[in-house]
């Protein structure tokens, strides 16, 4: 999706009495811009920018917009502001009872030129250039450019558009004057280099959808957030990442990571992303996890890159960072305070330029949140980004629900194309989804899977609860009984799990739900595992961070004082076959220790004996 | 109140309108789409076949309008034109034509308009050369092309900023 630019400009605005609006034509080949103004001087021409980095509408912002001689040419405050307003969104549009239609996308950017000329066109102004009128004394006096009085009224009323000024007029003139009205720069039309300085104020100001499309959206929530993560990854200092959950945190992460300056060019190096779960580290596990292990040819200890090295040069993406446990805070506060790491059983610390950018739903500065005050400032040294909710952009939800159809239906074979019904989409528009983008997309992917061989998703596909409200507390409530600190004891996590009770389900909910149950069971055990393997390693001097044993970690997990390290091995290698993609640190060691000691296949009928 | 001769009112106006609506609005896009349709970024048969005519016309006429511009220069700018406007038509006819020569020649030298006139011709000269490069334009490779429409480009906007300093010559800001 290119960007898109509304500009201001008596010349290029103009529409020409015979048709083609030559000098519009060259600007626009000039800055690449392709021209979607609709008026018979956009249709009459003949050019064709193969790779426009922009489409642009022109607006005169006077009358007539098309003056042959004889004519009198007026700045027309008026027009110009109906013209803002038809690519603006407005804002809090009362979304029941309405008819679902989608908002226009905002204006990238608005250019405005200073100096209008006015009054009457003579045959002479006319032969100099078609359509323009004489110019009255005042109009060229940078004191009363119209330009100024558009930058105004615009600024005024929609404080959130960025603004430059695009004349080629002299800047000293109107320095102080379009600074303190609002505009963000000045972009002198006629220099060379004016197409790299607008494509840089276009990264730096401009209101972009991201062009990848991994992030879908083009409201003016959502361009805000992005323009925001656009910004801080000019930078190299750690970021915060707000948002509830739902809402695409690790998605924004993501775009963070690999939005680059067009200055930087195509040629910069590749960084690398790592990402962290915060609540999965172990407070036990998490430094061989986060800084890695000093490899030791005396004792035979293999090495291991820790999280935080392999993110070197790059990104490491600590999600839920409100999870994060006491121990780790403390350790990955030295880290960013010292830019330093020092691996497990090493001496030495290596030098790092790790950008930390951390996502949370929690309010961190709550004053019964457990993150340290000291490493919550740090994590957010280099700004916050809010991500907004769903019922904040609610014209995203078209958009969503096609991408997410369209995924559904490719994820679903046989099913057919379909479309949404007008009342399928208020239905979708009314809910005020406290589950956000996650929990549009399950309604959605439901409906396709629940009905594949239909052509359109009716309202009654969808499985939205009515009272929004109700069920947000209710989602509340749940999400804070299943919160970690609930279930933080062995005891805790038994008890709820003798107490939990499925809800009635569908068949295609267990069709769908249960090879994800299975991961996550494989997963639960694993770090069951992951604990026996860290409560049994033998610790020496030379080895003081311990080494890892199998067999009494086996044994110890089992119950079993009797299991051979045989069955020790198979036992490992069964239950952390189907996540060793996901296996890292000692897990990972464990299961390939386990894996050279088995190598032979286990027989399914020897697995359910054993 | 001192009146401003309209001479100094009528060239000013002549100097903004070839700096900015001329030069920088018209003639500068020109060129850059021109390079624009050599580099392959734009698409337009009509304009591509009738380019290497255009620049030159275009150009020409703007070289000469400035020269005409500078030519009249000291004619319209002089600051001796006060003694024909008020207050200063009110002194008698003698000192008007003594005071009329100090006054011209002190502006002449202060401002130093002798060299920033040359400076002027200078840049038309050299905008000049750059269009004479463009001669055997048909007959040239992509990459001489765009060297030369490059080169011209410079040229003209080293010529538009004389342009723009000639205003700070005036002897009154109007």
């Amino acid at each position: 999706m290119l960007p898109r630019f509304l500009i201001l400009d008596d010349l290029f605005g103009r529409n020409v009495p015979d048709g083609r609006n030559a000098d519009r034509e060259n600007l626009c080949a000039h800055f690449l811009w392709q021209d979607i103004t609709g008026d018979t001087s956009a249709k009459a021409s003949k050019q064709k920018v193969l790779q426009p980095t922009a489409e642009a509408i022109f607006c005169r912002a006077q009358s007539p917009a098309c003056s042959p001689p004889g004519d009198t040419v007026e700045n027309d405050l008026a027009m110009a502001m109906d013209a803002v307003r038809k690519g603006w969104p407005v804002r809090d549009q009362p979304r029941r009872g309405r008819k679902p239609k989608s908002p226009p996308i905002p204006w990238s950017m608005i250019l405005i030129d200073l100096c209008f000329y006015t009054g009457r066109v003579t045959e002479e102004s006319h032969r100099r250039t078609p359509g323009m009128p004489e110019g009255r004394p005042g109009d060229d006096d940078p004191r009363s450019y119209f330009g100024l009085t558009l930058l105004d009224a615009i600024h005024r009323e929609f404080p959130e558009i960025p603004i430059f000024i695009l004349s080629s007029k002299p800047r000293e003139e109107v320095s102080l004057e379009f600074s303190r009205r609002g505009a963000l720069g000045f972009i002198d039309r006629s220099a060379l280099d004016g197409p790299e300085l607008l494509e840089q104020a276009l990264w730096n100001h401009g209101l972009l959808a991201d062009p990848a499309g991994e992030i879908a959206g083009q409201s003016l929530p959502l361009l805000l957030a992005l323009r925001e993560a656009r910004r801080a990854a000019g930078h190299r200092e750690n970021v915060l990442i707000r948002g509830e959950r739902g809402t695409g945190k690790e998605l924004l992460a993501r775009y963070l990571h690999r939005c680059r300056e067009p200055q930087a060019g195509k040629d910069a190096p590749t960084r690398r992303l790592v990402t962290v779960n915060s609540g999965g580290l172990d407070p036990n596990l998490f430094a061989s996890e986060l800084f890695g292990i000093q490899p030791r040819t005396r004792t035979g200890v293999d090495g291991k890159l820790g999280l935080i090295e392999m993110a070197k040069g790059g990104d490491l993406f600590l999600d839920e960072i409100a999870d994060l446990p006491a121990e780790v805070q403390a350790a990955l506060l030295r880290v960013i305070q010292e830019r330093q790491v020092t691996r497990v059983g090493g001496r030495e610390s290596l030098e790092l330029d790790v950008r930390f950018v951390s996502a949370s739903n929690a309010d961190l500065d709550a004053p019964e949140s457990r993150l340290r005050p000291d490493l919550l400032d740090r994590l957010r040294g280099g700004g916050t980004i809010r991500l907004p909710a769903l019922r904040e952009r609610p014209g995203d939800i078209p958009l969503l629900t096609a991408k997410f159809v369209a995924e559904a239906e490719a994820r679903h074979p046989g099913s057919r194309p379909r479309q949404v019904t007008p009342e399928a989409m208020e239905r979708l528009l009314a809910h005020d989804w406290p589950g956000n983008i996650r929990e549009l997309r399950g309604v959605i992917f439901d409906a396709v899977s629940r009905h594949p061989d239909v052509e359109f998703l009716v309202a009654e596909h969808l499985r939205i609860e009515a009272k929004s409200a109700e069920r947000r507390a209710e989602s509340k409530k749940a999400s804070s009984e299943a919160s970690a600190a609930d279930v933080g004891t062995l005891e805790q996590l038994l008890e709820r799990m003798k107490a939990h009770e499925f809800q009635p389900l569908g068949v295609a909910d267990w069709a769908g739900g249960l090879p994800a149950l299975h991961r996550e069971q494989s997963l639960l055990i694993s770090r069951l595992l992951a604990a026996a393997l860290e409560a049994t390693k033998r610790r020496t001097p030379e080895q003081p961070t311990g080494i890892l044993q199998i067999h009494p970690a086996a044994k110890l997990a089992t119950g079993d004082p009797d299991l051979t390290a045989v069955k020790a091995a198979d036992l490992f290698k069964r239950l952390l076959g189907p996540v060793q993609d996901e296996l890292e640190g000692d897990l990972l060691e464990a299961y390939q220790i386990s894996v050279r000691l088995r190598p032979k296949k286990i027989q399914p009928a020897k697995l359910q004996k054993s | 109140m001192t009146d401003v001769p309209s001479t100094i009112v009528e060239w000013e106006r002549n100097r903004a309108r070839l700096s900015h609506d001329q030069l920088k609005n018209e003639f500068v896009p020109l060129l850059s789409k021109s390079i624009r349709i050599v580099e392959g970024r734009v698409h337009d048969d009509v304009f591509e076949s009738t380019l290497a005519e255009r620049v030159p016309e275009v150009c020409g006429v703007l070289c000469n309008s400035v020269l005409a511009l500078v030519d009249g220069m000291v004619a319209s700018l002089t600051p001796a034109a006060y003694l024909g406007v008020a207050p200063l038509n009110n002194l008698d006819p003698d000192s008007r034509r003594w005071l009329s020569e100090v006054i011209e020649a002190t502006w002449l030298e202060n401002m130093c308009i002798e060299r920033i006139r040359d400076d002027v011709r200078d840049a038309v000269d050299g905008v000049k050369r750059q269009l004479r490069a463009l001669d055997r334009f048909s007959h040239m490779s992509k990459e001489e092309k765009l060297a030369s429409l490059n080169q011209l480009l410079v040229s003209v906007r080293e010529l538009g900023f004389n342009l723009g300093t000639l205003k700070n010559v005036m002897p009154y800001p109007i």
